[in-house]
């Protein structure tokens, strides 16, 4: 029956599409309405964009954000018209005229409010919702214990239809860019969404260039097709498939028989996809992702700085980069990425540089390394090669017996870190949301209790030079790099690898366009004629 | 007979408790935190987790949580994974996909395995003979990934004879290549016995008999050679389904295959304990079924047989 | 050989049967190409520091990152793998676990499955049907769970907790088989007279019984000595099996597999000796099956 129905809605759909006329640019040579297959091979258990936390190709195709950030760090506004503070505490949000969701009714002030309150609220256990946490009243959606006595943040206040305020904790100059494009918490939701989130999230409306034609059920395709009442910039393709698949090797694999137009490319893969695809079909974005080797703050073995310096002068990141990634991705030089506005790069210096002599000169110093020492990282994940040149390179250039050793997946590896249970350096990356040193240094270094993913122990210079960045208004890039001054000083985790997007494409599409946050612009593809 | 089926399927209803049980305590020996894990290197605020161990009734001590689980299952109730879906409607509709595999791979591995074993049996100590022998031994010597991968490589991306990946281009065309990988492993144990039944029939006195009564070779392989050998290669086939359907988890992951073993596989990555419990549940069950079915069916089909 | 005169009768049968075994083997082309592969790999897990510095680099640690993935070439016959580390050094190392896990398993897996097989079919009744359906339950757990809670609660994934873990969860089928056997020469009458002149039970199932049913046992063992080598690589493969520093051929090709294509070497090499492996073990085990039951034979 369901066969059926949607039988008869592709056939309505094309039909529709053919008696729009043939001049529209969503449609390929022969008149057929441009689709665009996605290979997809993350769980998307849930699609409601405050709790999606790896569906970013999705949701940022069927909404659209306040405010957008593009690759050269340049920032737009989208469905918001303004977003103004004069104290950078309290900011003011003005909505665009004539926007409307998919269900027909019209984006209004008082659905971002009410959609913030509710990714907030805590009984909802919505993933994405700590992107929210600096509104002021989100703690008391999330009381450390009990119930929250509330539905709503006192820092979200409906002016008019078009406006709303938003009051933060401090002074965070940084908002604008918080609520662009892939801060997916922030997306808008149709008052009809509340009435039904668990339905929502597997077929949501949303306000964006794409109209989920076909939701989300468990091993089928999701398909989104161009919404017609679109208020923004028309998409140049028609629909979007989404083709779940087991792994990202196996979706490859089908990309490589002609039958994926868009696929993220395997990491283990990295090394041969310029023998499988065709230059001009591969696109690597630089991403707004850094990867550390981060060392346990609670083993006293780790506790001189020079025994973590040298670990990282040891090993040659250029050659893991050139024969682990195929020379994709970046040796990390600082401790966020080069793409985020304004970063300091370079200045780890000489210990991110790979020198093997002054690597074993500078242990020596420290006294040497006692014992085995283990590489801890997720398995499952495609991480072994790099974690087992890693292994080599101090094994050869330290003489400190090294095993790498992949957990099972990463229920196990987040266990082990966050009790403290790993006995050794471990695998650490922060792949930010929003192109802003901010968002990497707050994840990472920040003193914040709890901080499960932080590098080395809490510090407190840190944590306030952070603070004054937050609060230096347009100095605020220079700001953060100082922040970096201090990490370099202490040294407390290693800086691996900047990461890139990798794509690649089939025949069908020419150009593949981004943004700064690595993400395909799919609304943007450019097809070939 | 009654008596016997009666105390075997009695046997099975304790079997099968006492196996859940071992899964169900199993899984949560297992190490790692799977709420923890739900956003990946992202971390879930605190309060977001709370919440989540209070909705999935983590707090509670493991024989209460057994409980439960036991209470739903007898109302038909899978349960639900850690991201809300029914772990039941994923079963239903990977299971079907599972044993369409398994089924393919179970023909293909009968219908090859008796054509080479009745080859091979006819003309014993030939050429075909030995080849036979050493092909289907060389064949399962590789590990089944390696062949999986090899065959996705060479059948699937450079020929483009078969699907790559997944199942959407249907039944038989997305199944054949990895039905036939798996099948690869059942070969030469099957046709080996199928020889053995085939020479053994051969030598006996009554086709002896027939053909001295001037009966064709043709007409005694066909009436009666594969009546004979049909009894004891029947049973060995039949233990062999239930083993085939674990058997497809690696298959499964190559080919992009959603069947139950994918889901398994994924489940125990991620610490999916309800959907860990009801796959493995499911799979002990069909597994043992299957064997009370043949241990049931041979006793009726060969008297001689006695199972006491 | 305290009791001369009852070991002598009761012993002629098994001692045809042996000299009856060896005199069929020895004619067995099959069986001295399996036993000449064997020694040489035995050869090999001894001493693959020494064979491999013959053929060019002799320690599978030393690795050259930026000659990662490279073709065979002379000094390393084999190649290198991802890490620029050669392949014939690994692969040389890798025999050593890899047998080692394969004879391991299989011997545990005997022992598990001697004494639970005599003790079923010796006894019957419901020892019998108790055996049965543990074996049951340790064939329908399945396998992947029940590998992947032992080897990730275990502190460290080493070669003997591999095998153990194969062998625990493989010591059914066997059992099965010898429960079998230990049945079949239960009946026989001269286990039945020696009972009747009053020799324990102990000593006919030592002397008697287990002997007899041994032996096709033993012939079946070779053969899955290969099977094991395979399913420890498959194993690995899946995530769960040995680890770095380790070094086994199930290791090499899981690592290989993903870069299949650009570097088809690193997964031939340890294929083919891990072919020649099981095909030699299993050409031993055949061999023996075939000398045991003559009626098979080629």
């Amino acid at each position: 029956m369901r066969g059926l129905m949607q039988g008869i809605a592709a056939v309505t759909a094309v039909s529709a599409l053919l008696l729009s006329g043939c001049g529209n640019s969503g449609e390929g040579k022969e008149g057929q309405p441009a689709e665009i297959v996605i290979g997809s091979s993350d769980p998307v258990p849930n699609l409601t964009p405050g709790r999606q936390t790896n569906a970013f190709g999705f949701a940022m195709s069927v909404f659209s954000p306040l405010t957008f950030v593009d690759k050269d760090g340049k920032l737009s506004f989208v469905a918001a018209k303004s977003v103004e503070s004069d104290d950078q505490k309290n900011w003011t949000v003005t909505l665009r005229d004539g926007w409307t969701f998919h269900d027909g009714s019209p984006v209004t002030a008082e659905d971002y409010v009410d959609s913030w309150n509710t990714v907030a609220y805590g009984p909802n256990a919505f993933e994405n919702s700590g992107q929210l946490s600096e509104i002021e009243g989100y703690a008391d959606l999330n009381p450390k214990k009990g119930q929250p006595k509330t539905k709503e943040m006192d820092g979200l206040k409906v002016k008019d239809d078009q406006t709303f305020t938003v009051e933060l904790d401090r002074a965070d100059s940084q908002f604008p860019i918080q609520l662009s494009q892939a801060q997916t918490a922030f997306f808008p939701m149709p008052q009809s969404a509340f009435d039904d989130l668990e339905a929502y999230g597997k077929s949501p409306i949303g306000n964006g260039p794409f109209k989920v034609t076909t939701g989300w059920t468990q091993g089928e395709p999701v398909v989104a097709e161009a919404y017609d009442e679109y208020a923004g910039k028309r998409p140049t393709v028609s629909a979007l498939t989404w083709v779940p698949y087991s792994d990202n090797l196996t979706a490859y694999n089908d990309a490589l028989a002609g039958n994926v137009d868009v696929q993220r490319l395997p990491a283990t893969r990295m090394n041969q996809v310029s023998d499988d695809f065709d230059k001009d079909h591969i696109f690597s974005f630089g991403g707004p992702a850094i990867s550390y080797l981060s060392t346990p703050f609670w083993d006293k073995r780790f506790d001189d700085k020079r025994v973590r310096q040298a670990i990282s002068m040891a090993i040659d990141r250029d050659t893991i980069n050139e024969k682990v990634y195929g020379g994709l991705n970046r040796s990390a030089t600082a401790w966020t990425p080069s793409i985020m506005p304004g970063n300091p790069d370079g200045i780890c210096g000489e210990y991110c540089k790979y020198d093997p002599e002054a690597a074993a000169t500078l242990l020596k110093e420290a006294g040497g390394f006692e014992g085995q020492l283990t590489l801890n990282f997720p398995g499952g994940a495609g991480h072994d090669d790099l974690y087992n040149a890693v292994a080599n390179y101090l094994n050869q250039n330290l003489g400190i017996d090294t095993v790498a050793k992949p957990s099972v997946g990463w229920a196990e590896f987040t266990e082990d870190r966050n009790n403290e249970k790993l006995d050794g350096p471990f695998f650490a990356r922060w792949g930010a949301l929003y192109p802003s040193q901010q968002s990497t240094l707050r994840a990472f270094f920040s003193d914040a209790p709890n901080c499960t993913n932080c590098g080395g122990p809490p510090s407190a210079e840190v944590e306030k030079a952070i603070n004054v960045a937050d609060s230096s208004g347009n100095n605020s890039d220079a700001a953060y790099a100082d922040v970096q001054k201090t990490i370099a000083e202490d040294f407390p985790v290693i800086p691996m690898f900047e990461e890139s997007y990798n794509f690649v494409t089939s025949d069908k599409i020419t150009d593949l366009p981004t943004s700064a946050v690595g993400e395909p612009q799919l609304a943007d593809i450019v097809l070939g004629d | 007979m009654t008596q016997y089926a009666v105390r075997r399927l009695l046997e099975l209803v304790i079997v099968f408790f006492g196996v859940t049980f071992i899964i169900y305590c199993a899984v949560f020996l297992l190490p790692g935190d799977p709420i923890a894990a739900l956003g990946g290197d992202r971390p879930l605020p605190g309060a977001v987790q709370r919440q989540l161990r209070l909705q999935y009734g983590l707090d509670l001590p493991i024989w209460q949580q057994y409980l439960n689980y036991l209470g739903g299952l007898l109302r038909g109730d899978f349960g639900t994974t850690f991201t809300g879906q029914s772990v039941g409607e994923q079963m239903a509709r990977r299971w079907p996909t599972t044993i369409a595999l398994a089924l393919t791979a179970w023909t293909l591995t009968v219908l090859i395995s008796v054509g080479l074993g009745l080859v091979s049996g006819l003309r014993r100590g030939s050429g075909i003979d030995k080849s036979v022998l050493l092909g289907t031994i060389v064949a399962e010597s590789v590990p089944i990934f390696v062949l999986g991968v090899m065959a996705q490589y060479v059948f699937g991306i450079r020929m483009g004879w078969a699907p790559v990946a997944g199942v959407n281009a249907g039944w038989p065309a997305a199944y054949l290549l990895p039905a036939l990988v798996v099948a690869v492993y059942g070969l030469s144990g099957v046709s080996r016995l199928m020889r053995g039944s085939v020479i053994d029939t051969m030598q006996s006195d009554f086709v002896r008999t027939l053909r001295a009564k001037g009966m064709t070779k043709r007409n005694i392989v066909g009436l009666h050679v594969m009546r004979n050998a049909a009894a004891p290669v029947m049973t060995v086939i039949a233990i062999q389904l239930g083993s085939l359907l674990g058997g497809t988890v690696v298959v499964e992951a190559i080919f992009n295959i959603n069947g139950v073993g994918q889901l398994l596989y994924k489940a125990i990555q991620d610490q999916e304990g309800t959907t860990v419990v009801g796959v493995a549940t499911t799979l002990v069950f069909i597994f043992l079924v299957t064997n009370v079915l043949v241990d049931i069916l041979s006793t009726v089909l060969d008297p001689r047989i006695r199972n006491d | 050989m305290t009791e001369p005169s009852t070991i002598n009768i009761a012993a002629r049968p098994d001692r045809a049967t042996t000299y009856g075994l060896w005199g069929t083997l020895r004619r067995r082309l099959q069986f001295w190409i399996s036993i000449a592969l064997l020694v040489i790999l035995a050869l090999i897990a001894a001493f693959p520091g020494l064979i491999a510095g013959l053929f060019g680099e002799k320690d599978p640690r030393s690795c050259d990152l930026s000659a990662s993935n490279s073709e065979p070439v002379p000094g390393h016959p084999f190649g290198t793998d991802v890490q620029g580390c050669d392949v014939l050094a690994n692969v040389l190392f890798g025999t050593r676990t890899s047998l080692f896990i394969g004879i391991a398993a299989t011997a545990i897996c005997l022992i598990i499955a001697v004494i639970v097989g005599t003790l079923a079919g010796y006894l019957g009744g419901w020892v019998d049907s108790l055996i049965a359906r543990m074996a049951d339950v340790f064939l329908g757990f399945p396998f992947l769970l029940g590998a992947i809670i032992v080897l990730n609660t275990a502190p460290s994934r080493t070669p003997l907790l591999m095998a153990s873990v194969l062998a625990f969860f493989s010591w059914p089928t066997f059992a099965r088989l010898i429960r079998g056997s230990v049945r079949g020469v239960r009946e026989r009458e001269y286990v039945q007279a020696a009972f009747a002149i009053g020799v324990s039970h102990l000593r006919l199932v030592l002397t008697h019984v287990l002997p007899n049913s041994l032996a096709p046992t033993l012939a079946i063992a070779a053969t899955a000595v290969g099977g094991v080598i395979g399913a420890e690589a498959t194993l690995t493969f899946l995530g769960v099996g040995l680890v770095e520093p380790s070094i086994s051929w199930g290791l090499q090709l899981s690592t290989a597999q993903a870069h299949f294509q650009a570097a088809p070497h690193t997964v031939v090499f340890p294929s083919l000796f891990l072919t020649i492996t099981v095909i030699s073990l299993i050409m031993l085990g055949d061999a023996l099956r075939d000398g045991l039951d003559p009626r098979g034979r080629l």
